[in-house]
């Protein structure tokens, strides 16, 4: 489903992110992407997204090779993932229904499926009752969950999350981590760059990089 | 997408009707100038049948000369209507304007020549230099006078102004270009969280410009709409003025109104400039946010 063949990819100054990264990872795959902060956990993840472009190698996703499409095809190759950022990107002078909108205007989905599909993303994540309120108003759990429904809102095959704990405790932690289980044992292929991997985690797949470099595979 | 940029527009309400506003009184400007324009050409075109050119012929001029003469006009289409004056029908009236009697008439014979009055149907000047050159070729003609200059001056300064309306107008749209795409730039980075999501979970550009496209619509027909009712009420306030004027003075003049496609030309021209500073503004803004 995803190659990488010897990627490298390196920002403006010099800065190598990457360094000859090669891994394949399957439909229905569960993949941790970890290591320390600066590994280029969030940088892989981009590339898969098609959010960046690699300097050198090959990036094969549903046998095409995204590192080198047409700037105007990128938009639909970013719509068959569900992102879920670090930062959450929220947008904060939009309630929670519209927030959840935004992907199904993108994905020119039928204005009158979009009600019936954002509220159930909202109900999948707990927040239907909420759907009015405001972001700002929501805890940072509640709004790391609306990034999640969000990505999902579009039934996405993959699922591109990345540090999705790192500013929640462990409860809200498990529970989060317990909504993208579930949506691994319902079949979507779940990559999760993390600097931890949490100890209830399921069996799967783990890319351990170090300073750019994919220092070891496990889980395969 | 056109109600998402109608909730934005909702949303600042003020800043866009100060939008309307801006747009509508910059339009209104060139929009007032082609109305008096129009009604100055209008004036001079009524009052063109009222000007005439003085044909003097020559004192020894024959009978048949200036049959032949007579000929010759009825045959010129310029020429709207025509009289001949002789000299012997005015001599007594001069005579008796200047105070002369016959035994103190003071000149020994009638010095005024016999005369033809031409009313043209053109103040064209390329025409009336046609029929003058015409003119100076007859045989029997002493003189003529052409009391057309004026008019001609005046279609001139018309033709000037003209140029002038189309100059400022393209001035003030180059203007209102750059306000509207300002306006434009400053929603996008107002919005500038929003396109970058959008960007990145798949957003193509064409899905991103237009919301902004529409409210550059919005602001442009807004923008017309005004400009188009500011002017109507001017029209139809500046008409009553004349009309109690009328009532005062006697006089009969009033101003023509800009006809309904005119109206539409100017909302159109409004809609036009708005789309194409917005549609500029959001290139220029867009390579900000090409991601990858």
């Amino acid at each position: 489903m995803i190659k990488f063949d010897r990627v490298h990819k390196r920002y403006p100054g010099n800065l190598e992110a990457l360094q000859n990264i090669t891994f394949e990872i399957s439909s229905g795959d569960l993949v941790f992407v970890t290591g320390p902060s600066g590994a280029g956990k969030s940088t892989l993840l981009k590339l898969i997204a098609a959010i960046e472009t690699p300097t050198h190698g090959t990036i094969i996703f549903e046998n095409k090779n995204i590192s080198q499409i047409k700037s105007s095809a990128i938009p639909y190759v970013r719509r068959k993932f569900g992102l879920v950022f670090q930062d959450h990107k929220l947008l904060y002078d939009r309630n929670c229904y519209e927030n959840i909108a935004l992907p199904l205007e993108i994905n020119e989905v039928n204005g009158g499926d979009i009600r019936g599909r954002v509220r159930a993303a909202l109900d999948k994540v707990g927040l239907l009752s909420k759907e009015k309120l405001m972001p700002i108003s929501l805890s940072g759990g509640e709004q790391q969950r609306l990034a999640i429904a969000r990505a999902i809102v579009c039934r996405p095959s993959i699922l591109l999350i990345d540090e999705p704990t790192g500013n929640l405790d462990k409860k809200h932690a498990d529970e989060i981590m317990n909504l993208f289980y579930n949506f691994h044992e319902l079949g979507v292929t779940v990559i999760i760059a993390t600097h931890e991997i949490p100890i209830t985690s399921k069996k799967n797949k783990q890319l351990y990089l170090e300073e750019g470099n994919l220092i070891k595979i496990t889980g395969q | 997408m056109f109600l998402i940029a109608l909730q934005r527009s909702h949303a600042s309400l003020m800043s866009t009707l100060m939008m309307f506003l801006v747009i509508g009184i910059t339009l209104i400007l060139p929009s007032l100038s082609f109305l008096v324009v129009q009604n100055l050409k209008s004036f001079s075109q009524n009052i063109q049948h009222e000007s005439q050119i003085s044909i003097f012929l020559k004192k020894d001029t024959s009978i048949e000369t200036r049959n032949k003469i007579e000929r010759e006009l009825k045959g010129r289409p310029e020429i709207n209507s025509y009289h001949f004056v002789k000299k012997e029908d005015v001599w007594p009236k001069l005579q008796k304007s200047l105070g002369f009697n016959d035994s103190n008439h003071g000149l020994s014979e009638n010095p005024l020549p016999d005369a033809f009055f031409i009313s043209p149907n053109t103040v064209n000047p390329v025409e009336i230099s046609g029929l003058k050159l015409f003119l100076d070729k007859l045989e029997g003609i002493d003189q003529i006078i052409m009391d057309t200059e004026w008019v001609k001056k005046l279609n001139s300064i018309l033709q000037l102004a003209n140029k002038a309306i189309l100059l400022a107008s393209i001035l003030l749209a180059s203007m209102l270009t750059v306000v509207i795409g300002n306006t434009i730039h400053l929603q996008m980075t107002s919005h500038h969280e929003e396109i970058e999501l959008s960007k990145l979970i798949g957003a193509t550009n064409s899905f991103i410009r237009r919301p902004f496209l529409y409210s550059g619509f919005i602001y442009g027909l807004g923008g017309g709409l005004t400009a188009a009712i500011v002017l109507k009420l001017i029209v139809i306030f500046i008409n009553q003025t004349i009309v109690e004027v009328e009532a005062l003075y006697g006089t009969q003049f009033i101003i023509i109104d800009l006809s309904l496609l005119q109206y539409l030309l100017i909302i159109i021209s409004s809609i036009l400039i708005a789309v194409i500073a917005s549609f500029i503004s959001i290139n220029q803004s867009m390579k900000k946010y090409d991601i990858s």
